[in-house]
């Protein structure tokens, strides 16, 4: 993989390591001379002039060997420099064209979970690869020189070398076989460490006194641990013995022969000191050569996953539902075929792993129609909506966008058209602007767009009180260390914005306000009601109430509609959506209105009180009051405020009354929620 | 305490450094008995002489050989090969020794390794939980946990390598010294000027490394971008492929221009160096030529200089880089060492004692603040809760709901005003406080346990058998989607995700509930937002269970869903940190306060 990153700045490299390798060899010869020289000159009479230019020479040697050594470390950081940001872009463009249903896939999450420790992984392995050829070379120069004092020296090494080889070899593989074993234990033990430090768990683990078991747990996998490492060791000591004592034997087949051939005036006092020069090097070489084939079988591992990642990610299904923004890009949006904004004929949808989450929907949404979806848990209403989103497509059935087939469209066509607030919306890290422009990334620069959809998104106030309007400002602390922190319901009134931004006739709303408090979530309501007023809607929420805002409900369960109507209509038919909404309607019903249905009546307790005073009501000691310092007759707000006066938000008596409504809206509307009290 | 990008600012003071190796060794220490640091000592001390005695060797080898080349003496050939072989075996046994002890060594530094785990994660695990609202201290304690193991590991071993270098190195410059006293002068002439670069280098890369966390964080999130789930949905709606390539794009760009400078500079620095101790090797090698031409010294001491001053050249370069890292690494050791010593634990006291059968308990005049914020979230709230009570807390985001939740358990500390469990303040009697209390908690771990060790957890105060978990889980309603598991009870809840199931927010709940409610012998119960992920049926099923689930334990819900407050005797509504409404929903409806408001905003849809 390697050679197809930044070709110069590799084959520079390779060629700096591979001719730096040879250095010793000439400096082993160097000296070798120079020590035969200075041995000989006392007798001969020679000139030290030529001891001293040899000397000289290793000098430069020595110079040189530094200026390959620190080349090959400026190239190989260079290398690393470039290569990594490569390996990223690789991942980034092939991940960034997979389709969502490939995140379904365990496995493949897996992958990711793995792929960004993996692409460093890949960078030192082919540091690696290279180090190891590199030695090789090196060692062959070594040979060379050996061979040119006694010509069987470099195949007694070989031979020594092949057994060490093979003998490392097998235990390496009993090795791999206990790391094995060795990993997801590892891996389990992290876990209950890292465990301590988390957010998340850190009350369960004060509440429960977690603390200590999970030290007993770790403790247990510790030891386990520890024992395998240890027959690791064990193992890998088998075939170092060996490696010893080859060593041992090679270093005397090296030396003792020599010093007879001196003593036998065959060999020259230099040679023997390169003899043993080399006998050293080998030695270290071998050694070297061990520990770099062991890395490369290390980050092998990793380099499989990259590739199985990058496989799967080429695979089929590579384009998504919609086709990407091409050479056949339409200028103009295709004018709308039909009156239905969305079609969906007998669409089903299975998930990984076989489990059919939609079954024969048939659904047709016109212009204008506000739609609320609704359903338990699992009944499939998140898969429905990213199938009309075009997220997902259809395992069976046709789905079409203003009768358009989906297959026809443009990826960011449905973006322009449709506005969506995803349920718990992403909590993107950089400016409050981009956060909320991310939305429709046309108008990611208009201030004016953003702001405006910050308004309508409910978010408007908090970016005054905490970021002072400033629309530039950074979100969250990990990235910006005067990031700033937001609230969960924060995060979500973002999040709804992003649907609003752009003024788009569509609109798709999915849990809005699940995080906000009372009076937050029914503000967001109002303003959704206001949004969707004159668009066409898609809205879902556990809050069945939220439904009332629609002109139709339909109701999935098991994957399947089973009704679709008003809510009158509903109502009216004792079914699964009045079996959802009874369910929540009746803990609000008043305890002296029982016996009448809610949602027929309007409750007692709606009625604004006479005077708004805790009157004498028996039972508890305090009247509806909490001032501190005991005083019950007075005011609720200890700031001695009008009695639950302040309307939060906006001006809820400016509100207008949308045509149409279904009785209960008139209630609120044109009404103050509170009384003076007098 | 330090945060991580103050690590890198600030300079580390020699007296830092050196008590975090005294702390690494301390580790080291202790994992060993008595003999095995002898062993490991000898190991070591072995290793470093072995420089000296090569050198030495070879001058006997170079010195022999040349007496043999010159008079033939077979007697001293044999005696020389006698030597040569008694040498050789005296390495093989060295390299036998150290091969024996290295599984030792292994388990040595290991069980260090472990020690080091304990203490880090006994302290991060009790440790306030005031220090998690600290992003930058967490951040800062997330990233020690990370690496701590491996740079007090790494600084052990370093540190054990100079220690051997350096005698290695004083041992050979004596043999150089010893030879030749010039030659000793020189070399060290050579060092001074490569002492000074390489610290010049070390101040680089420390600068270097804290210029680069910011972007590498950057680089980090982006990637995560594509790679992780939770993004995608938005990622290709909002088609933001491009947009996040190219934040990635400037943050990469950014680190290799700077890498790039950095590169260049080190590398000359280094280069430097390395020069001035060849010239002075080159020196010295002439030098002692000159001496053995001249007939004053033996060609072998030629040779065991020129192997002898190699060596030293190499042991120095070694020592400086390690060094480098010695320092890095010491910083990360004393921002442990302040973390276990500054940082504060829980103290549960009276955890022996027995639950009291009656728990009351009362907050007075309570004020809290979160840190780095400049608001009490907690203003004067005072109030009690006797027995058997159920008690519904409602407000907006951010009145103080959960906050007042996490002070009622001790959680969180009063910072003024006392907190009473039965007459006693909480503080000092912690643990029977915690025992008597059973929580639901929106924020929770997912461990990797089995469903049953999971539930079970919920009180390891005694033994709970598996009937009785199942019994709870029934109770909870979390009985049905446990035995739809692959392994019902016994399938592991962290490696779900592995297997491509995923268990929804709704079941997790229930999970937690059940769990909350196998601590039998709890008297008071905190549910925060229990039904917050569940649909309106499951909602429905939990409210009419109610007194059945909570039984005659005093019942704290926090919830945002105020149908719940019809089954509770009594609500509580927060509002800025305090307690402004106090009463039962008739009450309090007719008192048409914020209660009021916000009931009327819910129910309204349901009329």
């Amino acid at each position: 993989m390697g050679w197809s990153l930044n070709r110069i700045a590799f084959i520079v490299w390779s060629l700096v390591t591979f001719s730096g390798a040879l250095l010793p060899a000439f400096i082993i010869a160097n000296i070798g001379r120079i020590v035969d020289q200075i041995a000989s000159g006392i007798s001969a009479g020679r000139d030290f002039g030529d001891i001293r230019n040899l000397i000289l020479i290793l000098g430069s040697l020595w110079v040189l060997q530094n200026l390959y050594s620190v080349a090959g470390q400026f190239s190989h950081r260079q290398l690393l420099n470039h290569f990594a940001p490569k390996m990223h872009k690789r991942l980034i463009e092939a991940l960034d064209g997979v389709p969502v249903r490939r995140f379904d896939d365990p496995h493949f999450n897996d992958l990711t979970s793995k792929a960004r420790g993996a692409s460093e992984s890949v960078t030192y392995f082919t540091m690696y690869v290279i180090n190891f050829a590199s030695q090789v070379f090196g060692t062959a120069g070594i040979f060379f020189v050996a061979a040119r004092i006694r010509w069987y020296f470099p195949i007694v090494a070989l031979l020594i070398m092949a057994v060490r080889f093979v003998v490392d070899q097998s235990a390496g593989r009993q090795v791999m076989d206990t790391w094995n074993e060795i990993v997801p234990l590892e891996r389990r033990k992290k876990h209950f460490f890292y465990v301590n430090s988390k957010r998340n768990p850190a009350k369960d683990i004060r509440m429960l006194q977690l603390t200590d078991w999970f030290a007993a747990l770790r403790s247990r996998y510790a030891k386990e641990l520890r024992d395998k490492m240890h027959r690791i060791h064990v193992l890998r000591n088998r075939g170092q013995y060996l490696s010893v004592a080859l060593d041992v034997v090679f270093s005397a087949l090296a030396i003792v022969p020599s010093l007879i051939m001196v003593y036998a005036r065959q060999m020259t006092i230099g040679e023997l000191t390169m003899t043993w020069q080399i006998s050293e090097r080998l030695s270290g070489q071998m050694n070297s050569l061990a520990t770099n084939f062991f890395g490369v079988y290390q980050h092998l591992a990793d380099l499989k996953i990259l590739k199985e990642l990058l496989e799967l990610c080429m695979s089929d299904e590579r384009l998504p539902m919609i086709k990407a923004l091409g050479h056949e890009s339409v200028s103009n949006d295709p004018e709308p075929k039909s009156d239905n904004v969305f079609e969906l004929d007998n669409v089903s949808f299975v998930y990984h792993g076989e489990h059919e989450a939609l079954h024969g929907i048939t659904l047709s949404i016109p212009r204008g129609q506000v739609v609320a979806l609704c359903g338990e848990n699992g009944a499939g209403k998140s898969t429905l909506v990213k199938i009309m989103l075009g997220l997902y497509s259809p395992t069976s059935g046709e789905i079409r966008f203003e009768g358009h087939p989906y297959g026809e469209l443009e990826r960011d066509y449905l973006l322009r058209k449709i506005g969506v607030a995803f349920q718990e919306p992403d909590r993107y890290n950089y400016t409050i602007r981009e956060c909320i422009g991310f939305g429709n990334l046309a108008k990611l620069d208009d201030l004016a767009a953003v702001k405006e959809a910050a308004r309508k998104g409910g978010a408007a106030e908090f970016i005054r009180d905490v970021a002072h309007d400033n629309y530039e400002a950074n979100l969250g602390r990990m990235l910006y260390r005067d990031g700033l922190e937001l609230s969960g319901g924060q995060w979500q009134r973002l999040g709804v914005s992003r649907a609003h931004i752009g003024d788009r006739d569509v609109l798709v709303m999915d849990e809005p306000a699940s995080q906000l408090d009372p009076i937050a979530e029914y503000e967001q309501f109002k303003a959704v009601r206001e949004m969707v007023h004159g668009r066409t809607a898609i809205l879902i929420s556990h809050r069945i109430g939220f439904a009332r805002l629609a002109d139709r409900i339909v109701v999935l369960k098991n994957g399947r509609i089973v009704e679709d109507g008003t809510h009158e209509a509903l109502m009216r038919r004792k079914g699964e959506y009045a079996a959802l909404f009874t369910s929540q309607a009746k803990w609000y019903a008043d305890s002296e209105a029982d016996g009448d249905t809610p949602g027929d009546q309007m409750p007692e307790a709606w009625a604004p009180a006479g005077d708004g005073l805790g009157g004498d009501v028996p039972g508890r000691d305090i009247h509806g009051s909490a001032v501190p310092d005991g005083d019950a007759s007075d005011s609720t707000r200890p700031g001695g405020d009008a009695p639950g006066c302040a309307v939060p938000g906006g001006d809820v008596s400016d509100s207008t009354t949308p045509d149409g409504d279904a009785p209960g809206y008139a209630m609120l509307d044109g009404e103050t929620l509170c009384q003076e009290a007098k | 305490m330090v945060t991580r990008a103050d690590m890198y600012e600030r300079k580390i003071t020699f007296r830092e450094v050196l008590e975090s190796v005294k702390l690494a060794f301390k580790y080291l220490a202790t994992a060993a008995t008595p003999r095995e640091r002898v062993l490991l000592a000898s190991l070591y001390l072995l290793a470093a002489a072995a420089p000296v005695a090569l050198s030495l060797l070879n001058r006997y080898i170079v010195d022999v050989a040349s007496q043999l080349y010159d008079s033939a003496d077979r007697g001293l050939l044999f005696k020389a090969i006698w030597i040569m072989i008694g040498a050789l075996l005296a390495t093989t046994s060295i390299g036998v020794l150290s091969l024996l002890l290295n599984p030792l060594r292994d388990t040595v530094f290991r069980t260090a390794s472990d020690k080091v785990e304990e203490d880090m994660a006994k302290k991060c695990g009790t440790m306030r939980l005031e220090r998690f609202h600290d992003t930058q201290f967490l951040d800062h304690v997330q990233f020690l946990m990370g690496t701590i193991l491996g740079q007090m590991t790494g600084m052990t071993t370093r540190i054990a390598g100079i220690a051997m270098s350096v005698a290695s190195s004083v041992g050979v410059l004596a043999l150089v010294a010893g030879t030749a006293r010039e030659v000793g002068l020189v070399m060290v002439a050579g060092i001074i000027p490569c002492v000074l670069l390489y610290r010049k280098q070390a101040n680089i890369q420390y600068e270097e490394a804290y210029w680069e966390m910011p972007n590498y964080k950057r680089i980090n999130y982006a990637l995560g971008m594509f790679t992780d789930r939770v993004h995608v949905n938005e990622m290709r709606f909002y088609g933001l492929g491009d947009t996040i390539y190219q934040k990635w794009q400037n943050s990469t760009d950014a680190i290799v221009a700077e890498r790039q400078a950095l590169n260049l500079s080190l590398s000359f620095y280094n280069l430097l160096a390395l020069v001035s101790m060849d010239i002075a090797m080159t020196v010295s090698l002439g030098i002692i030529a000159w001496r053995v031409f001249i007939g004053d010294a033996s060609v072998g001491v030629f040779t065991m200089m020129a192997t002898a001053i190699q060596n030293f050249n190499e042991t120095l370069r070694h020592i400086s880089h390690e060094l480098v890292y010695v320092g890095y690494g010491a910083k990360y050791v004393s921002d442990f060492r302040h973390l276990l010593q500054d940082v504060e634990s829980e103290v549960m006291l009276k955890g022996d004692e027995p639950v009291p059968d009656e728990v009351e308990i009362e907050f007075k005049d309570v004020h809290f603040r979160y840190p780095g914020t400049d608001r009490d979230a907690i203003d004067g709230v005072s109030v009690k809760f006797r027995q058997g009570e159920k008690v519904a807390i409602v407000g907006e985001n951010g009145s103080g709901k959960s906050t007042f939740a996490l002070l009622l358990t001790g959680l969180f500390a009063a910072q003024s005003g006392t907190v009473e469990f039965n007459g006693e303040e909480l503080m000092s009697c912690l643990g029977k406080a915690r025992k008597s209390i059973s929580c639901v908690h929106q924020e929770h771990g997912q461990y990797q346990l089995s469903v049953k060790d999971f539930i079970r957890i919920g009180d390891l105060y005694r033994d709970v058998s598996d009937e009785e978990i199942a019994q709870a889980a029934r109770t909870a309603g979390a009985d049905e989607f446990i035995r739809k598991l692959p392994n019902g009870y016994d399938t592991n809840l962290g490696t779900l995700g592995e297997i491509g199931i995923d268990i929804s927010g709704g079941e997790w709940q229930r999970l937690l509930l059940a769990r909350a409610l196998i601590r039998k012998g709890a008297r008071v119960m905190v549910l925060d937002e229990p039904t917050a992920a569940l649909d309106p049926k499951a909602e429905a099923r939990l409210y009419s269970e109610f007194s059945q689930l909570t039984g005659d334990r005093t019942t704290i819900l926090i919830s945002h869903r105020l149908g719940i407050t019809r089954v509770v005797d009594r609500i509580l509504v927060f509002d800025k940190g305090r307690i402004v409404e106090d009463g039962n929903h008739a009450q309090l409806m007719k008192l048409n306060g914020l209660y009021a408001r916000m009931y009327r905003a819910q129910a309204q849809w349901y009329v």
